[in-house]
């Protein structure tokens, strides 16, 4: 295997050990959601008051699963949007970006690694709140894990197009604050866009089609070409990101 | 060595240096004097290729500024504002610059092991760059500056937050680096300190070059001057004038202060001079660069 340039190794390394309470934060809070949504469903119908009790179906595992994409889907998203924006600002805001560019590095491999970074925590943080809910889940009843890992593929889509996205912001922003809540608002438009074209043809051109198909995918047969078009979103926000990155004043 | 040929750079329409050129030779250490906002820090950033100019070249060690990557392994930049990683410890910090240099990994542990020692750093190597003082955070940044085996070191206000031991401690190792064949570029508001470690300097005023030269020629041009302090020397007010070029001779009571075109000259004469008149010289001095830096840079350079 063709070892990886030296000093996106360092930036690397150093987005992780900067990021070292961001990024277990995120696969916590996955966890958690997996966990919660789990727990809701065990917990129902008893935790509501008698006279509501025969208004909701009984629930399952494939409920609770199907819960915790959609919890992954709004907070989950919104936290890695913030977290990969605010990572692009700091070195700008804090100034440190001319420590690193004063070393022979280039410009494009300091956002890579954040990027790398960002996207790699993502996704891990995802592969492990996707077993733990199914593992869960069991308590509820069976499910199939082929199922949880297809819908898992289709949200990582997403999760490329959110971190892709919120890189290119946060290279446009010189502070944190702004750079995270431009990719929060964008974030909430895509998803509320998504929904709004949800059943029409549009909807397959929006970046966020894999992740109404992740939720789909839990109950549904669903293609993983699905992940194609937030894929194709994603690769040219993260060369326009990096572009926008080197040529930044 | 450092070349520049008629370096320009706005920031929009504000000036940050213009038609600036100046060489300094493999193994010098030039300092760059100026006011604030003359250009000093400007022009270390476009010669570390952390701005672009507008118009001109520059050539560091023989590479031009255009080529960013092969200049950056060429230089070490100290920033006037020491901002470091503060979740990174010492050492690891002189780690990931020297691993950005693509040193090798055994090399990078001895060299960043010999800079630690030398820069009084080893009992700090595993304390987050947070928690250091000022000081150690600039000698932390010496270490970063020096871990590439810079043929050129590019300092911008290095001794601001050092206490005189360490002043004196980084002014000698400058020196040392010089006559190894490093290029050293410095700036500096501190002048004594520039005429202790310079050989040649740089004055910006306004973005442009105002003097570039030897500091003796510098002094002689701007402030020739010789002061000499002994009982009764106002006497010889009227023999010393018209002697060694003297264009003004002032007298005060126990003082005369020359104006002078042969400085060497007018020093000489105004120790035989008082030998001759069994005068007891108190003390004899050219005013130093301050004086001349005012009288070239005016009341900007005092503010």
């Amino acid at each position: 295997m063709r070892r990886v340039q030296p000093e996106l190794e360092a930036l690397i390394w150093k987005e992780l050990k900067e990021r070292k309470l961001a990024y277990p934060s995120l696969a916590a809070v996955m966890l958690i959601l997996g966990a919660a949504s789990v727990a809701v469903v065990y917990a129902l119908p008893e935790i509501l008051p008698e006279e509501l009790r025969g208004m909701i179906p009984e629930l399952g595992a494939e409920d609770a699963i199907a819960d915790y994409f959609e919890n992954t889907a709004q907070i989950a998203l919104l936290l890695i949007a913030v977290v990969t924006s605010t990572s692009m600002a700091k070195e700008v805001e804090k100034g440190t970006l001319e420590l690193l560019l004063a070393h022979p590095v280039r410009r494009e491999l300091v956002a890579l690694a954040k990027l790398t970074s960002s996207l790699a925590a993502s996704l891990g943080s995802l592969a492990l709140a996707s077993l733990a809910t199914w593992a869960y889940s069991r308590i509820l009843g069976p499910y199939p894990l082929a199922k949880v890992l297809k819908a898992a593929l289709l949200m990582s889509a997403s999760i490329a197009y959110t971190c892709a996205s919120s890189a290119l912001l946060g290279s446009l922003f010189r502070a944190q604050l702004s750079a995270g809540a431009s990719a929060a608002a964008l974030h909430i438009a895509s998803l509320v866009a998504q929904g709004l074209a949800s059943g029409h043809w549009v909807a397959k051109l929006l970046p966020h089609y894999s992740t109404q198909m992740a939720l789909a995918a839990v109950t549904k047969e669903i293609s993983l070409k699905a992940a194609l078009t937030p894929l194709a979103y994603a690769t040219l926000l993260a060369l326009a990101a990096l572009v926008t990155y080197a040529r930044r004043k | 060595m450092i070349e520049v040929r008629n370096l320009t750079k706005y920031y929009g329409s504000i000036r940050g240096v213009e038609d600036l050129s100046l060489k300094v030779p493999k193994g010098a250490v030039c300092g760059l004097i100026g006011p604030n906002g003359a250009g000093k820090t400007t022009t270390l950033k476009l010669l570390c290729c952390l701005l672009k100019p507008t118009s001109g070249e520059a050539w560091v060690a023989g590479v031009s500024i255009r080529e960013e990557l092969k200049v950056k392994k060429l230089i070490g930049y100290l920033p006037e504002s020491q901002i470091l990683y503060g979740f990174l410890t010492v050492r690891e910090h002189i780690e990931l610059a020297g691993r950005l240099h693509k040193l090798p990994r055994a090399e990078l542990k001895a060299k960043a092991k010999a800079l630690m020692e030398e820069l009084k750093l080893s009992q700090l190597e595993d304390r987050r760059c947070g928690a250091l003082s000022l000081g150690q955070r600039r000698r932390v940044g010496l270490a970063l500056a020096l871990i590439g085996d810079p043929e050129v070191l590019l300092l911008d206000e290095p001794t601001s937050g050092l206490d005189p031991a360490q002043r004196a401690s980084l002014l000698k190792l400058i020196k040392a680096m010089a006559e190894e064949g490093r290029t050293v570029l410095l700036s500096s508001h501190v002048l004594h300190e520039v005429s202790e470690a310079c050989s040649t300097i740089a004055v910006l005023r306004e973005g442009r070059l105002a003097y570039h030269g030897s500091l003796e020629e510098f002094r002689e041009r701007y402030c020739p001057i010789v002061e000499v302090e002994a009982p009764g020397v106002e006497k010889l007010e009227s023999e010393v004038k018209g002697m060694w070029g003297a264009k003004s001779v002032k007298a005060e009571r126990g003082k005369l202060t020359v104006e002078a075109s042969d400085l060497d000259a007018a020093r000489v004469g105004l120790v035989k001079l008082l030998a001759a008149h069994s005068l007891p010289v108190r003390s004899l001095r050219s005013p130093g660069l301050e004086e001349a830096y005012l009288k070239l840079v005016g009341e900007e350079g005092a503010a």
